[in-house]
């Protein structure tokens, strides 16, 4: 292409605006259900992230390389914030914890960080201004809430919720959403069926932090653990049958995260 | 994008006017009135039975680029409404003004809505704004405007798209 080229003027639609964003998310600890109900997140006025902090950092030189060195990385932890307005506060905190708040049984929500385990998965899936043609979604999976803060001026403000993830967020492609499946183990049941068919996320063997070329992510949480863990192998995807070569302890729940085409 | 580079500012206001014409010929209120293209003056207001809502051309209001290309405009179209004391009068104002957040806040709806529209030479049947390559991003409104009777009220609107 000649260095003279003129390009023509950028399509209206790549001008991007956060009101025509919808932003959804699912309950990383949800019952049993396939597919897991998402819920759209009203009052959303801002939603960010920072590259990530790294638990560990190095360089590595070898003898007679000079100054060329390898780095790398282990132990990432993304983080940012979700904004709201003011008055969304006490209501999309409850959601985001999964209670109901009320004079029965839930009237307080308290503002410190409980624990360091995920909590939901948010889809920010980006539209035209039409609200309707699907430009693609970024995805934060496995948010865990943080110390919130509070101020409260004089004139209009938002609610500002600190998160982090040890799971790497993804651009997703326009066509495709989340589907979030959790089946319950009985001890014999080594297959289970997937409420949609996964899109081939990328080759897994290509990226260090993903395990399936289906699934973000299977976990198993046992009815006694607190949270869900990894699981790296063992699972297999067949259309719609995840199978796994050992049938996962009864009362167990299989937790999988995964793209389906809208 | 069937919006012609040469003929902008006059082919969003034919698309808006079709577009407004297609909400008149079916919509109820919007049966109520009438659509015309460009301004209006006092004897068509005061030939007709009905109500008018005026569409004018769009005029630039900014623009985006990106390095090495062209730039993309941003427009602002005037749309007003006319209307006189004994065909509703300041009721009828405000239920058009109603109306006109009520479609122009609802991108799907506005983004969705078919119409029929001749640019040039070429006829585009059962388009929509984003197939013609119109974006809404905004309405603001209405501000009063002088009428030419002691009878009359406009009050005008003000769209902001990118085309």
């Amino acid at each position: 292409m000649a260095v003279t080229a003129q390009m023509g003027a950028p399509e209206a639609e790549k001008l991007v605006q956060g009101k025509f964003t919808l932003g959804r998310f699912y309950r990383c600890e949800a019952e049993a259900a396939a597919p897991v109900a998402s819920t759209n997140i009203t009052g959303l006025q801002a939603w960010e992230f920072g590259e990530p902090d790294v638990d560990f950092s190095a360089k590595i030189f070898q003898q007679g390389g000079g100054d060329e060195h390898t780095v790398i990385e282990r132990g990432f932890r993304w983080s940012g914030t979700l904004s709201f307005l003011k008055g969304d506060s006490w209501d999309r905190l409850a959601e985001m914890r999964g209670v109901t708040l009320g004079k029965t049984n839930n009237a307080i929500l308290p503002l410190y960080k409980e624990n360091d385990y995920p909590q939901f998965i948010f889809e920010g899936i980006v539209r035209q201004s039409d609200n309707n043609t699907h430009l693609g979604s970024v995805v934060i999976p496995d948010m865990i809430l943080g110390h919130i803060s509070w101020d409260h001026p004089l004139d209009d403000s938002l609610f500002v919720l600190p998160w982090a993830s040890k799971r790497f967020p993804f651009l997703m492609t326009d066509g495709a959403e989340l589907v979030y499946d959790v089946f319950t183990g009985d001890g014999s049941t080594t297959s289970f069926t997937l409420s949609s068919t996964p899109l081939t996320l990328s080759t897994a063997t290509n990226w260090r932090l993903m395990d399936y070329d289906t699934l973000y992510y299977v976990k198993e949480k046992a009815s006694t653990a607190s949270t869900g863990t990894l699981q790296r192998t063992g699972y297999s995807v067949d259309g719609v049958t995840l199978t796994k070569t050992s049938a996962p302890e009864a009362g167990t729940l299989v937790q999988v995260l995964y793209a389906k085409a809208t | 994008m069937g919006i012609r580079s040469t003929h902008l500012p006059y082919d969003i206001q034919d698309c808006l006017y079709a577009l407004v014409g297609q909400y008149v010929s079916a919509t109820s209120p919007w049966t109520n009135w009438q659509a015309i293209r460009g301004w209006p003056e006092s004897d068509i207001l005061s030939a007709e039975s009905k109500n008018y809502i005026y569409i004018l051309d769009a005029q630039q209001a900014g623009t985006f680029g990106h390095q090495g290309g062209k730039s993309r405009n941003i427009w602002e179209v005037v749309i007003g409404f006319w209307v006189t004391r004994d065909k509703g009068g300041a009721d009828e104002m405000a239920i058009w003004v109603g109306q006109m957040f009520d479609k122009f806040q609802n991108p799907q709806e506005i983004h969705t809505k078919q119409f029929t529209v001749t640019l040039g030479t070429t006829t585009y049947t059962n388009t929509t704004l984003t197939a013609m390559g119109i974006a809404i991003r905004d309405i603001r409104g209405p501000s009063s405007e002088m009428g030419e009777n002691l009878k009359e009220f406009r009050r005008e609107m003000i769209l902001t798209l990118i085309a």
